[in-house]
């Protein structure tokens, strides 16, 4: 395996963008979303795209400083070799604690629609296993995978807009003044969480072939994952109202359940056949951007070590995903996973951006 | 998941190469004698090795032979052209102006009436140009030995292919003797372009191996790394183009094939045209085309020759029947045996009433099924066509009928399995069949341990494999993944054939364009 | 030699798990619930609750009853464990019939159980039961063995094509809860007065977690027409001109509404138009030369159509608004679009019997078959 295997498009760059992003999260979206923002919840997810704007605009114009934009690279060139590497390894840790969180929250909904007796961690195994399997495939087909799946998510969200224009009612977003601005201002910080997952453009910067196109792939990524929430939670809404919503955990698979189907039985079917595809993503494409970094912040061969690399954070992230004792402490977890994502999506390249600014002259 | 261990613990095939003996890449010696020599214990041990001294009319003076293999070479030709020319027909004055050295040039200039004549001049290649079915002359005196073409033989016509039929179609297949299947192509494809390079695989069979391709379309990139490859084969003998696709291919861990072969020359020339590179090998009526796309797979010949609405159907009921191949016996596991919430309620009914007499699990009912099957297909397949199509009726009705009436199976499963098996039939090609076989197995097995959660993890794997598959370096899911719109009108859908302005973005080309703006 | 180690790790990695096998399920080890009833105990039995499970015996191709009581619905699940030789299964269940006497208690529970098992679909159909649901499913399974759960899903579910019923799902009954100030409709089942099978009187009326009024099958049909639900069935009318019958017939029609909303100082004032468009199935002329040719004459019909109906939907208002005093009929939301803030806090202390509902009537004849 060479390093072509890590070159991607910058039309892949939008996909891993959007699958780093769009997972098991959004299935609660309408309901974290609705409980501090009330009907005004849709704009809650406008305002919240702020802070991953601001995190690309700022991982942009930093790696954009550069010729070799390498973020371990770049890493060593600011911070010396020890630092440096010290700052990766940090990056690779909140990967794998993150991504752990993902994990689990994906066993668990599987084990409650899906599977009620199988433990969680025979679930997690698998998934870890199979995402560790895609991995190691490498940046280019994790960009063509999730380019793939991005068109089958489509379908789910298709099925979720029809669902609620049959099933909801516009009334519920209804009036569009009268804003809480409390209320949306807090529901709009929770919302930021929600897109986390724009960190991999740290990483994934390098890889893309023709570098000026990176800032408009990243906004256009950005913008799909937007559409996306703002559908899901507007559907979310105008099927169970701002105060029902918040009763449900997953509203997104529950309104799946409301019509019923001549054909299918259920809608559920369809979305639990694709839902490994959806939910992995965000495990895939990170776990990829950290494996990278870590094989070569220790300057390791690639073709020999690229896939041990995945496989132990693959083991990190699957020991991880176990230690939570229910659901309820993984969504407590989740909230601080939230926090930790703002600080290094935000945080790494500000304090970047700084060092560089200390330590050298812009340069062309 | 094998390539990626390898991968994981760094594996790398180390080359094997072996040198011919050395002794028989010496040089001839100019007398007839020591040629004998060399000659002498293949033409003792072979009775089909004839050696006939001669007397040649321009030169009685000089001892001359010729050996050859008595059923490789067309005889009347032998005798009227070669042996009649030298022996009854030959100049002696034009003998006698040449000097020595460049008396045998002078022989085939002016004193045999065949085409193909080449000089010869090692010990190795004399033996090998024998054997090759060559017709030697020999002169006393001269290093170098006259090799003749004059091949000929016994040879199959050609019939339409029994595999790939077509109602619209050409009705002419290729058949074992690749110059022959050259001259297939050569009359459909007139373009000067159209470049046939030869080698040769086998230490032992020395079986010819002609790479063809267009060279103002294919990719150099391709062509130089397909030629590398058969150059690189190192092997005793093959006997079949598998032999070849299974050395060359870039996933040896895959159950997909990565190359499609193909035994009609419309095909090939198409496929040519596309800007791939086309495998032919002597001994085999099956041509090997590279790279290739899983979905040319899905892709019949038929289709380019009937109406585009109409194909565009039938191509859409293959890919329903690919998938249907794959999971239709895990579905059929995970929605009665962990989901039956998910099954619609008159239809549960029924199925749930069907499996009420049935013993066994459902996964054992699969596998039973599945088994009896592959065993019915199996034995339809090595059977003559009569007595196959006798059993495979009485193994599927009659077994079938005993199954559900001894409540040994259910007819739900029995209708599930049937569906499955015409589904797996209905895809176009044979390697692709096998490889639904496997998966379908897997995909069971995954379904049997997480029920719908299996099938969606197996489907996922399925997809990275598929995705990370290469063909020659060319993605082989493409345009699936990668996405390429542009594409997507000769994979989901045939589209008209005036929409094929340009060949397929999937496969790198040098030349884009393929129809002037104004069709259509 | 490594990869070999590798490949058997893995080989027995999933060779385990499909000794796990965690979830499969025999579906002849199952007593699949089809219908759930929900009444109170029996005399005699402990407990607030007793479920009634329609079962489907899929070997013997029939269905029977079982009921069991206890606190919970959980509860009955434990006694459940004990006394029948199969597991439970939900996972098929289309219909949830609420007995009278229960549903005047407190219907939380049966909610929350079956909005939280994942494998109850959300479109179960939810009815009342005029009377106990034990006594009409054993009544109904006595008559029909085979084909009782059949016959309650077609009926629930294809009611609103032919008459002015709702068809309430579990989905719609849940929103009941969370919604303050809304009442939804049930449709009531009864064993027919003939003791041939089964009919639907009316509506029965939930807000929060009980029933608050059973409605007749006249008043159902106002509540229907003025909530807007999708629905069509015939409508027998009689003609009067004068005082004197001047014409009898049915119309076979759809129903939509329009609802507008307005203020007038502090008063909210709601506008509603019911416009039902179909077509005349039959008409019998007490004088004998009119047809209908006589465009004015099928104004007429309609007219008097619309004026019956618009009178029993004053008076459904009526008796919405002073009684009931909840919204039965789905038009607060079009209020707080427009002024949430100021109305959410009104709906727990009652908000619908102060505002002003008009009714607009509308009909529309759009043909008269193959006679004139």
């Amino acid at each position: 395996m060479d390093r072509t295997r890590f070159e991607i498009t910058s039309k892949q760059l939008i996909f891993i963008i959007v699958g780093a992003q769009v997972a098991t999260a959004f299935l609660s979206l309408p309901r974290i979303a609705a409980a501090e923002a009330g009907h005004h919840a849709w704009l809650a997810v406008i305002i919240g795209a702020v802070f991953p704007l601001a995190a690309i605009l700022f991982t942009v114009a930093l790696l954009n400083r550069f010729q070799d934009a390498d973020f371990v690279n770049v890493s060593h060139q600011l911070f010396g070799k020890f630092l440096g590497t010290l700052m990766v390894l940090i990056f690779v840790v909140y990967v794998v604690i993150f991504q752990s969180i993902v994990i689990r929250i994906f066993s668990e909904i599987t084990c409650v629609f899906m599977l009620p007796t199988t433990p969680t961690c025979m679930v997690s195994l698998a998934c870890t296993l199979s995402v560790v399997y895609a991995v190691s495939k490498g940046a280019k087909v994790i960009g063509r995978l999730n380019e793939f799946l991005f068109y089958i998510l489509i379908v789910d969200i298709l099925m979720i807009v029809a669902i609620s224009i049959g099933k909801g009612s516009y009334l519920n977003l209804l009036p569009l003044g009268e804003i809480d601005i409390n209320g949306l201002m807090q529901g709009s910080m929770k919302m930021a969480y929600a897109y986390a997952g724009s960190e991999v453009l740290l990483i994934t910067y390098a890889m893309v072939q023709h570098r000026h196109e990176v800032l408009k792939a990243s906004l256009i990524a950005l913008g799909i994952t937007l559409l996306i929430y703002l559908l899901v939670v507007i559907a979310g809404l105008m099927v169970f109202g701002h105060i029902g919503v918040q009763f449900i955990t997953w509203p997104v698979i529950t309104l799946l359940k409301i019509p019923y189907s001549f054909a299918l039985g259920r809608l559920e079917i369809v979305f639990l056949l694709l839902w490994v595809g959806l939910g992995v993503k965000p495990v895939m494409n990170l776990g990829m951007t950290a494996s990278y970094a870590a094989v070569r912040t220790f300057n390791l061969d690639i073709s020999r070590f690229y896939a041990w690399i995945a496989l132990a954070i693959g083991a990190g992230i699957y020991v991880l995903s176990l230690l939570p004792k229910n659901l309820l402490q993984v969504f407590v977890l989740a909230d601080y996973a939230g926090y930790t994502f703002l600080a290094v999506s935000l945080g790494y390249p500000l304090l970047y951006l700084l060092v560089s600014a200390v330590r050298r002259p812009r340069s062309s | 998941m094998a390539p990626f261990f390898n991968r994981l613990l760094g594996r790398r095939q180390k080359p094997v190469y072996k040198p011919l003996p050395k002794e028989q890449q010496e040089k001839l010696s100019p007398s007839l004698g020591s040629k004998k020599k060399i000659l002498d214990p293949y033409i003792q041990k072979n009775r089909d090795v004839i050696y006939r001294e001669i007397t040649i009319k321009a030169d009685p003076g000089r001892r001359a032979a010729v050996v050859y293999l008595e059923g490789r070479i067309d005889k009347q030709v032998l005798y009227e052209e070669i042996l009649k020319s030298l022996m009854l027909e030959s100049d002696a004055a034009s003998w006698q102006q040449s000097a020595a050295d460049q008396l045998i040039d002078r022989i085939s200039q002016t004193s045999l009436t065949i085409g193909e004549i080449k000089k010869v001049n090692l010990v190795q290649d004399m033996i090998h140009a024998l054997f090759d079915g060559l017709t030697l002359v020999i002169l006393d005196g001269m290093p170098e030995v006259l090799a003749i073409n004059v091949i000929g033989g016994v040879q199959r016509t050609p019939e339409e292919p029994p595999v790939e039929r077509t109602l619209r179609g050409s009705r002419e297949g290729f058949i074992e003797d690749l110059s022959s299947n050259i001259s297939m192509i050569r009359r459909r494809l007139r373009d000067p372009n159209l470049v046939i390079e030869k080698t040769i695989v086998g230490r032992r069979t020395r079986t010819e191996v002609a790479v063809v391709y267009i060279e103002d379309i294919a990719d150099p990139e391709i062509v130089r790394n397909v030629k590398d490859k058969i150059n690189q084969i190192d092997v005793d003998g093959i006997s079949a183009i598998g032999f070849i696709e299974q050395f060359i291919d870039d996933n040896h861990y895959s159950p997909f094939p990565q190359f499609k072969s193909s035994e009609r020359p419309d095909r090939v020339v198409m496929e040519l045209l596309e800007g791939r590179v086309a495998i032919m090998a002597e001994g085999t009526p099956w041509v090997l085309i590279v790279p290739t796309l899983f979905v040319s797979f899905l892709q019949a010949s038929e289709d380019y020759y009937d109406r585009p609405m109409l194909t565009t159907v039938n191509r859409m009921a293959r890919y329903l029947a690919f998938i249907m191949a794959v999971s239709l016996p895990a579905l059929y596991i995970s929605l009665l045996s962990f989901q039956p919430e998910l099954i619609p309620y008159e239809l549960f009914v029924i199925l749930a009433q069907a499996r009420s007499e049935v013993p066994f699990p459902v996964l054992v009912e699969v596998l039973i099924q599945e088994i009896i099957i592959q065993l019915v297909v199996e034995t339809g397949l090595r059977l003559p066509t009569s007595i196959g199509q006798t059993v495979g009726v009485v193994a599927g009705i009659v077994l079938g009928q005993a199954a559900i009436s001894a409540n040994i199976a259910s007819p739900a499963i029995i209708m599930v399995i049937t569906i499955t098996t015409i589904s797996t039939f209905s895809l176009p090609n044979y390697s692709m069949v096998l490889a639904t076989r496997l998966i379908r197995i897997l995909f069971v097995l995954a379904t049997a341990i997480f029920g719908l959660f299996g099938f969606s993890l197996g489907w996922f794997i399925l997809l990275t494999h598929l995705i990370s598959l290469e063909s020659m370096g060319v993605p082989y899911f493409s345009p699936f993944g990668p996405v390429r719109f542009r594409d997507l009108k000769d994979a989901m859908l045939k589209g008209f054939i005036y929409w094929f302005k340009y060949r397929p973005q999937s496969i790198p080309v040098l030349d884009q364009k393929r129809q002037g703006e104004r069709n259509g | 030699m490594k990869l070999r180690g590798m490949r058997i790790v893995f080989i027995l990695v999933m060779g385990s798990m499909l000794c796990g096998c965690w979830d499969t399920i025999d579906l002849e080890e199952f007593d699949i619930c089809l219908v759930a009833g929900y009444d109170t105990p029996p005399a005699g039995e402990t407990g607030k609750i007793a479920v009634t499970a329609l079962l489907a015996d899929v070997g013997e191709k029939s269905e029977k009853i079982a009921t069991h009581s206890a606190r919970t619905v959980g509860g009955t699940r434990e006694r459940r464990a004990y006394s029948e030789a199969r597991h439970y299964n939900l996972a098929q269940l289309q219909v949830m019939l609420i007995g009278k006497d229960f549903a005047q208690q407190d219907i939380k529970g049966v909610i929350d159980i079956n909005l939280r098992e994942p494998e109850v679909k959300s479109s179960v159909n939810v009815a009342l039961v005029d009377g106990r649901v034990e006594e009409l499913l054993q009544f109904m399974v006595e008559k029909n063995p085979r084909k009782t759960s059949q016959i309650l899903i077609n009926l629930l579910q294809t009611l609103p094509d032919r008459a002015f019923v709702p068809s309430t799902s579990l989905h719609e009954l849940s929103t009941a809860f969370y919604t303050p100030g809304m009442a939804v409709a049930v449709p009531v089942l009864q064993v027919a007065q003939n003791q041939q099978g089964v009919e639907v009187t009316g509506s029965a009326l939930f807000v929060n977690d009980r029933i608050v009024a059973q409605l007749d099958r006249e008043e159902t049909r106002a509540l229907v027409l003025l909530s807007g639900r999708k629905t069509r069935g015939w409508l027998p009318f009689s003609l009067y001109k004068d005082g004197k019958l001047v014409d009898e017939g049915t119309a076979f029609v759809d129903n939509k509404r329009e609802v507008e909303v307005s203020r007038q100082g502090d008063l909210i004032v709601f506008d509603i138009k019911v416009q039902m468009k179909g077509r005349l199935v039959e008409h019998m002329v007490a004088e004998h030369s009119s047809t209908l040719h006589d465009s004015q004459h099928l104004k007429e019909m309609e007219q008097a159509i619309a004026r019956d109906l618009q009178l029993q939907m004053q008076d459904f208002i009526k008796f919405m608004q002073e009684e009931l005093q909840v919204d039965a009929i789905n038009i607060t939301p079009y209020a707080l679009a427009k002024w949430r803030r100021e109305i959410t806090p009104q709906l727990e202390q009652g908000f619908i019997e102060d505002v002003l509902i008009n009714v607009e009537v509308n009909v529309i004849l759009q043909n008269t078959g193959e006679l004139g």
